[in-house]
């Protein structure tokens, strides 16, 4: 099962993405209970401490709470605080790189804009088909 | 600090018991079948002087002192494996002993009675006589009790034996089955032939007479407490192989 | 109840070798422990301590702060499970099961038949007429159905096929996460076992030379790969257990965290960060002698 986890990221990082994706697309809703250790353990095959090492994160950013001898539980506005995490890092992972790379290729803003536009509405296409 | 735990002495007792018993049973079976066979040959076998009781009592001896080796070679790992002391298993197994030493007395009693009864229905002839001691039968509660007495010492000679193999290996085997040459052979020098006398290929050794039915109870039962205070000693501290 | 394992200055003799030279360390309920080695190491020779299967030379072992040898309730506690030649065994796994479960007070029978049922093991089966693997799973039921504060598991894996081995690491893991016991494994295949291990015992020609827990002890092995002259420059003054070397490119494997500074420096000359596998440690702890100066350092 490791190989849907990946060797260039630590692995507790990894775990913890996995968990916040359950956040964003809503498998997990607020106050549900989040898998327990030992199922993450044993469905991602890795081991007990980085799993709650990765939990552990997670509460820090108070994304999930800790009910003491329950489990864990999504926050109540978790996944706002993901999706905000998620936009900043649309913008610095994706929108600044395409800026800059439109500005090599010598693509003004506006094209871009169309170019998205476009875009987008090519992919709406091919999902209803 | 314990080092007995009584249920676990009960445990040892019974699991070590009903497997005694059940070599006890197969054994009578054949030495029935044995014996059948034989007196379908052998006419004197037909009419018989001694009782099923004294008969049994030869094979009975080489029967428990198996027992014992076997008991010293494989039986103790599986306790200790289950987190019995080695004092826990080291009395319930000797009780063990001793019971089946005594169930086998039980068992020739059933049989003396069964060929009486076989006497009743058919030409057969069952015998009457006890094993005799000191020149005289002694009746059947005193001669079961000294035949069970005998037979646990086999049984912890064997004991020894085999434990010598299992703790000290080759040498040890050796060394206990000299001891134990000694130790029956002055054990049937002390109830057949009432001597103290033990020869051992040309080597004669003189032990403690008895003069009586009494003093050779007395001098078995010291030799019984000499075996189990030896086993005792090899087994307490015993390390346990990993196999 | 408290089944702390605590060994101090544990010194093992055979005969004409020293089987385990000054073994010190203490265990915990609630966690799973790998006790790693070579064969040979002595693996089993410690875990015989704890077990009561021998006394130590010289030195002293503890479970719940007393001497198990021979002490009636502390033996009961520990349950060492290895594998044992059943040859001779003519009774069902069910009897048998039953026979273990007499003198384990605290045996679970029911879950032990989940277990077989899990196995697809027929209870009615006769002990020594089964094949290896399923001796083994019969050994894994008794270990996990015991319920003793202390279990051992000595290789017991051997010879099951990877889904059996893998029932066994699920069941393991549920025990550990709703029952408070100590679990001790033995062995020395750690790749696919060591997410299971919450601290790392590393036993090399009876030496401890680790005793970790599993997140801190990776932490502190990393691999540095890149232009040979610039690795060189950066492992200056560390401890390098294994290096690779392909044309110009040297993979040097350090044992030793490096602080979050010094990786970055790394990356600014461009040699290449990764982590190490507990396997890739242990191989390279345990392949020479100078394993213990690393430790020390």
């Amino acid at each position: 099962m490791q190989e849907i986890l990946n060797s260039e990221t630590p692995l507790f990082m990894q775990i913890k993405e996995k968990i916040e994706d359950m956040i964003v697309n809503r498998s997990l809703e607020a106050d549900q209970q989040i898998p327990s250790s030992t199922q993450m353990v044993k469905f991602y095959q890795v081991n007990h401490l980085t799993v709650l090492k990765g939990m552990n994160l997670l509460v820090e950013e108070e994304v999930i709470y800790k009910k003491r001898g329950v489990g864990m539980f999504v926050s109540p506005d978790g996944r706002e605080k993901l999706l905000k995490k998620r936009k900043q890092r649309l913008i610095t992972h994706y929108i600044i790189p395409l800026i800059h790379q439109a500005e090599t290729l010598g693509i003004s803003t506006e094209e871009l804009m169309s170019l998205i536009t476009e875009t987008a509405g090519e992919e709406e296409r091919k999902d209803e088909q | 600090m314990k080092s007995i735990s009584s249920k676990h002495i009960r445990y040892v007792c019974e699991d070590n018991y009903i497997i005694y018993m059940i070599w006890a049973l197969w054994g009578t079976g054949i030495l029935l079948v044995l014996f059948a066979a034989a007196a379908w040959f052998l006419e004197a076998l037909r009419s018989l002087e001694l009782t099923a009781l004294a008969l049994i009592s030869n094979p009975a001896q080489v029967f428990i002192f198996i027992v014992g080796i076997i008991t010293g070679v494989y039986i103790i790992q599986h306790y200790v494996r289950q987190g019995v002391t080695r004092k826990s298993f080291f009395i319930g197994t000797a009780a063990a002993g001793l019971l089946t030493a005594a169930s086998i007395q039980i068992i020739g009693l059933v049989l003396t009675f069964l060929s009486f009864g076989l006497e009743a229905a058919t030409p057969f002839t069952a015998g009457r006589q006890l094993t005799e001691y000191f020149g005289a039968s002694r009746g059947y509660p005193v001669t079961m009790g000294i035949t069970t007495m005998v037979l646990t010492a086999h049984f912890l000679m064997g004991w020894i034996i085999g434990f010598g193999f299992y703790r000290y290996r080759a040498i040890g085997g050796f060394a206990s089955i000299l001891l134990g040459l000694v130790i029956l052979g002055y054990l049937s020098v002390l109830w057949d032939s009432p001597s103290g006398l033990v020869t051992i290929s040309g080597l004669t050794l003189r032990f403690p007479e008895a003069s009586s039915l009494s003093q050779a109870a007395v001098l078995t039962a010291g030799i019984m407490v000499l075996q189990l205070t030896m086993l005792y000693r090899m087994i307490r501290n015993t390390p346990i192989k990993v196999q | 109840m408290n089944s702390d394992i605590v060994l101090q200055d544990v010194i093992l003799d055979f005969k004409d070798t020293r089987a385990l030279d000054g073994i010190s360390c203490t265990m915990h309920p609630g966690k799973i422990y790998g006790l790693i080695g070579r064969n040979g190491a002595g693996k089993t020779s410690m875990l015989s301590l704890i077990a009561s299967f021998r006394q130590p030379s010289s030195g002293r072992v503890l479970v719940g702060g007393e001497e198990p040898f021979e002490h009636a309730r502390r033996m009961e506690d520990v349950h060492f499970v290895y594998s044992w030649d059943m040859s001779e065994e003519d009774d069902t796994i069910t009897d048998a099961l039953n026979h273990y479960a007499r003198y384990r007070p605290r045996f679970d029978m029911d879950y032990a038949r989940e277990l077989l049922a899990k196995f697809k093991l027929d209870g009615k089966k006769v002990m020594n007429k089964l094949s290896v693997g399923m001796q083994a799973a019969v050994n894994v039921i008794e270990g996990l159905a015991s319920g003793a504060p202390v279990t051992i598991f000595d290789e017991v894996h051997h010879g099951m096929d990877a889904p059996s081995r893998n029932i066994f690491y699920e069941s393991l893991l549920d025990c550990r996460e709703t029952q408070d016991r100590l679990f001790i494994l033995s062995t020395h295949l750690v790749s696919e076992m060591a997410y299971l291990f919450d601290h790392v015992l590393i036993l090399d020609e009876g030496k401890l030379i680790i005793d970790e827990p599993y997140d801190t002890l990776l932490e502190r092995g990393v691999t540095v790969t890149g232009e040979q002259e610039r690795v060189e420059t950066f492992l200056r003054g560390r401890s390098v257990i294994d290096r690779k070397q392909l044309g110009g490119t040297l993979a040097a494997m350090l044992f030793g965290s490096l602080t979050a500074e010094e990786s970055q420096r790394a990356v600014r000359e461009g040699l290449d960060i990764s982590p190490v596998s507990l396997q890739e440690l242990f191989i390279h702890l345990t392949k020479e002698a100078e394993a213990n100066e690393i430790n020390q350092q």
